[in-house]
């Protein structure tokens, strides 16, 4: 029973990844090859490279395998193949800059160039739509449930930043 | 491929407009004839003659899936036929072609904001395709109709839930459970409607209308009659002697006087008449609104979108009034003032009317400009004291655990914090808004001072009459008022658009469980329960009731056991008809459940439920809820079966002791058994009971135990409980698993079979040795 509350915090050295030409995250944990893997940040928002599950689906449901402390202790070819998963696997944008706020019957659009590309993102109402984190983060969903992330408001460009303040 | 038509078809959205929106949406659907002679949807959004890819068979299913294999947003499409899954590139070319042969399942990864179509195929997993979180409703059927294929089984249709729902005019994203655009919202046809609230009225409408336009006359005069009082008797006349003078100013003074006095007269008698009709137009909006949310079925309710409207109801039939009343006679009134003002002051000196009118355009810009920004503020403080309140909200409710963990000191700098904010806010919309009027204010007296220079001037030289000059300023002031305003009324009409919108949204809600017109009456129900295959899913692509299927005889106790979320709740919920089964049927005594009227079904049903209900009233009220005309014995009697009887009448004020959400307070056992009475009082042929034991202590569960052991006799009882134990006097067990059934027995048959039962009560029996109770 003990060693089920207890986490497995796996050897960095132990791990090795790769993404298989099929696009599934592969490869041996502890000297055992997994055929699909997968990651799972414990804190997605608040510690995005530490502390990742990583999941094994062999079975019909998803079995923990052991936990990550840290991406940066993997090995380099590990690291990307994990990144890489991270990154299709929290489809969350980031915003570099905002285009446009515009305030239509019932919606909000907001015209935003993110790291994945330029996007349009209509929300409902703000009190809904945007949750601050700290000082000056934010997470902002549309209404079509996709997220995006604006990491730093003071780093944007003078435009974007008249926006923001204007309408938040 | 050619549209297939039909006056039935439903064309859901059309491939053109929809691109002008964020090409996220260019869902393309095509009415097709579906396998029942009716017609039905499938999802094309490839247009395949553009595409150079040799299919065998004409593909059921094309999609646009939105992310690349490194992360960034870009086109690939997925294209499903009958023999083989295919992924092309954005230009079309072929990168993956998997045959149907070779895939063993598929699967919706759904990670968080974005998701992948996964594989299971003989040479192991495979990503097909990857996608932000909005198009996981379509990849959701693109694998069901993959499982389908694999299994050999008939490809099923998509349902509308299975399409985002888009503005076919617009394409812009629809709220779920709505049908209407906000932007593409027809203003005219809104209007229309909810003038259609105000005709019963109409009468006095018309003359609270007539004597608004009485009123607007009334309070145009005062400045003429100035005018002649300066220009025909303070002007010192050679003509006209002192008398007559003096005669006609008094005369003057009392024509003022009396229209003053009507004035206020139509003025107050507009005002009740618009009191009177508002008042009864919002009783009817909110009458009309509760009637079609009473009607309306279950999965209604379930979207959380749709609950925070029903919250609105009442601000929504207020607003609309306010619009109604208030509103209209704003408008109507001020449109009147101005024309009417702009009249009488051309007619009066028109150089000089010309001259006044020249700080108008400063005026519309300044209200065009102010406005946006004092409702952005607005909008800021509002959010500001949401936080405020939710903070408060949620640290007063859980003030014992604040105190146990001794947080205080951080809930208080937490408020304080929002606090700040808030009085940063306040200031701000506060500030702006003092600054607004003065401004105004000095807007229209610019105006004057132009008219003070100009028609002074005319004074002087004698082409202007003194009275002329002083009119013309009062009415200047009053045509300044109503323009700084108007802006204003066009966001007023907007707000009141987007009530009316949801309140009609609400009355054009459509049941989805729906009574058959020429029902016969059931008679009296013997309580034989069929059900048929029945599979039923809150959301069409996942199931969570798989071909069940079980036939129950009349008087028949059945135990529903399963892990939590194995559908247990959900079959009973089809058995109470909350929902339709989305495939096969249920019988009751060989009828289709669909064929019984729904309030004689739910009479021959009594449920318990985990989560007791009480409604604000007494005990004996809640025990009668469904018969109030019950006599005080038999609810005594109901009350006795159910082991309530005793602990009622150590209330106070026995049964009619004030319970609900702000009665008495009672355990959740006490509740319990008052629900379980209320089940019983029309004495139903099924008896439902939905973990109607759980989380109580030993004792209570007993003697409610105790209680349902007297309810069940003879009646066809589904209980569920949590605790197994008390299910092991049920004639048979249904153990599910995964929405289907996994075991059917009794208690001592499966325990013998060492199946998915036996694991059950093992790991309860742990449970219980851990917690050191008997389970
Ligand atoms: N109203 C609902 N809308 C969507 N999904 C629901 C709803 N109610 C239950 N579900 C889902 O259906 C599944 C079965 O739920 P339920 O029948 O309540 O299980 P249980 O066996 O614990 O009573 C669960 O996965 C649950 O999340
Ligand atoms: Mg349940």
């Amino acid at each position: 029973m003990e060693e089920m509350f207890e986490a497995k915090y796996l050897n960095p050295s132990s791990i090795r990844l790769s993404k298989s030409k099929n696009g599934v995250l592969e490869g041996y944990v502890e000297g055992k090859r997994y055929a699909h893997l997968s990651l799972s940040r414990a804190f997605p928002l608040s510690l995005p490279r530490q502390y990742l599950a990583i999941l094994s689906h062999e079975d019909k449901e998803p079995q923990e395998v052991g936990m990550i402390r840290d991406l940066d202790h993997l090995d380099h070819q590990s690291k990307s193949a994990a990144e890489q998963e991270l990154q299709l696997r929290y489809v969350v944008p980031t915003i570099t800059s905002i285009q446009s706020i515009k305030q239509e019957p019932a919606f909000w659009r907001w015209t935003i160039e993110t790291d994945r590309g330029p996007a349009e993102l209509i929300m409902r109402n703000i009190h809904e739509h945007v949750r601050v984190m700290g000082s000056s983060r934010l997470i902002l969903t549309g209404v079509d449930g996709r997220r995006f992330e604006l990491a730093d408001a003071s780093t944007l460009d003078g435009h974007s930043k008249y926006l923001l303040r204007r309408y938040l | 491929m050619s549209v297939v038509s039909g006056h039935r078809a439903r064309q859901v959205n059309a491939i053109g407009p929809a691109r002008f929106f964020n090409h996220e949406l260019d869902v393309q659907v095509r009415p097709e004839l579906g396998r029942n002679g009716g017609f039905a949807l499938s999802i094309r959004e490839l247009e395949m003659d553009q595409v150079h890819l040799e299919l065998d068979h004409e593909p059921l299913v094309s999609l646009r899936a939105d992310l690349r294999e490194d992360g960034t947003f870009g086109d690939s499409w997925l294209v499903i036929s009958p023999a083989e899954a295919c992924v092309l590139s954005s230009d079309h070319d072929v990168r993956i072609r998997v045959p149907i042969s070779d895939i063993r399942e598929a699967e919706l990864d759904r990670g968080v904001g974005g998701g992948s179509l996964l594989l299971k195929t003989d040479v192991g997993p495979m990503v097909l395709a990857r996608f932000s979180v909005g198009l996981y409703p379509k990849f959701g059927y693109a694998v069901t109709v993959l499982n389908a294929l694999t299994k050999g089984e008939e490809v099923p249709l998509p349902s509308e839930r299975d399409i985002p729902q888009v503005c076919p005019s617009c394409g812009r994203p629809l709220g779920e459970g709505t049908s209407v655009c906000p932007t593409c919202l027809d203003r005219g046809k809104v209007i229309r409607r909810l003038a259609g609230f105000a005709r019963p009225y109409s009468g006095r409408l018309a003359v609270g209308g007539l004597i608004l336009i009485l009123a607007t006359a009334f309070q145009l005069v005062p400045p003429y009659v100035t005018k002649l009082l300066v220009d025909n008797v303070l002007v010192p006349h050679q003509s006209s002697s002192f008398t007559k003078a003096v005669t006609y100013l008094l005369a003057l003074v009392l024509t003022l006087f009396g229209v003053n006095l009507l004035g206020m007269l139509t003025q107050s008698l507009r005002g009740y008449i618009g009191v009177w009709c508002g008042s009864r137009i919002t009783g009817d909006i909110r009458h009309k609104t509760y009637d079609a949310l009473m009607k309306l079925s279950l999965s209604y309710f379930d979207r959380r979108q749709t609950s925070q409207f029903i919250g609105r109801v009442n601000s929504d039939a207020n607003s609309m009034r306010e619009f109604l009343t208030d509103g209209v006679v704003f408008l109507v009134s001020q449109i009147l003032m101005v024309l009417a003002i702009a009249g009488v002051m051309l007619k009066m000196n028109w150089l000089l009317a010309l001259l006044s009118f020249a700080t108008i355009p400063l005026i519309i810009v300044a209200s065009l400009v102010v406005w946006p920004m004092v409702h952005n503020l607005w909008d800021k403080q509002w959010r500001s004291i949401l936080r405020l309140n939710v903070l408060v909200g949620d640290s007063l409710q859980g003030i014992r655990v604040v105190k146990a963990f001794g947080r205080e000191s951080s809930e208080k700098s937490r408020y304080n914090t929002a606090n700040q904010e808030l009085v940063m806010q306040t200031t701000k919309m506060e500030g702006i808004w003092q600054g607004v009027f003065p401004m105004f204010a000095f807007l229209s007296s610019t105006g004057g001072l132009l008219v003070w220079y100009i028609g002074g001037r005319g004074v002087l030289h004698g082409t202007v009459t003194l009275g002329t000059l002083i009119a013309f300023n009062s009415y200047l002031g009053m045509f300044i008022g109503p323009l700084q305003w108007f802006s204003q009324f066009m966001n007023w009409l907007n707000n009141t658009l987007a009530a009316a919108d949801r309140i009609f949204e609400i009355l054009d809600a459509k049941s989805t469980v729906v009574d058959r017109p020429d029902t016969p009456s059931l008679g009296e129900v013997k309580g034989a329960v069929e059900l048929q295959n029945v599979t039923f899913g809150y959301e069409s692509h996942r199931p969570v009731l798989k071909e069940i299927s079980i036939d129950v005889l009349p008087g028949e106790m059945i135990g529903l056991v399963g892990k939590s979320g194995a559908g247990k709740s959900t079959l009973i919920n089809m058995i109470c008809r909350f929902y339709d089964p989305d495939r096969g049927s249920i019988l009751i005594d060989g009828h289709n459940l669909r064929d019984i009227q729904q309030e004689e079904w739910h009479k021959s049903i009594g449920v318990v439920l985990q989560e007791t209900f009480l409604f604000d009233g007494t005990v004996a009220e809640n025990i009668s809820y469904a018969y109030p005309d019950a006599t005080q014995e038999n609810i005594m009697r109901v009350a006795r079966i159910a082991n309530a009887h005793s602990f009622i009448m150590k209330l106070p004020d026995g049964y009619d002791t004030l319970v609900g959400e702000r009665g008495h307070l009672l355990s959740g056992g006490e509740r319990q058994r008052i629900a379980i009475a209320r089940a019983l009082l029309h004495n139903p042929r099924i008896l439902i009971l939905d973990e109607a034991t759980a989380s109580l202590d030993n004792e209570t569960e007993r003697q409610i135990q105790e209680a349902l052991a007297r309810l069940v006799k003879g009646r066809t009882t589904f209980a569920i409980a949590h605790r197994l134990s008390t299910l092991r006097n049920a004639d048979r067990l249904v153990v599910l698993d995964g929405g289907r059934i996994a075991e059917v027995g009794t208690h001592e048959e499966l325990l013998e079979q060492k199946g998915a039962y036996f694991k059950l009560v093992e790991a309860q029996r742990e449970l219980s040795k851990i917690r050191g109770v008997e389970g």
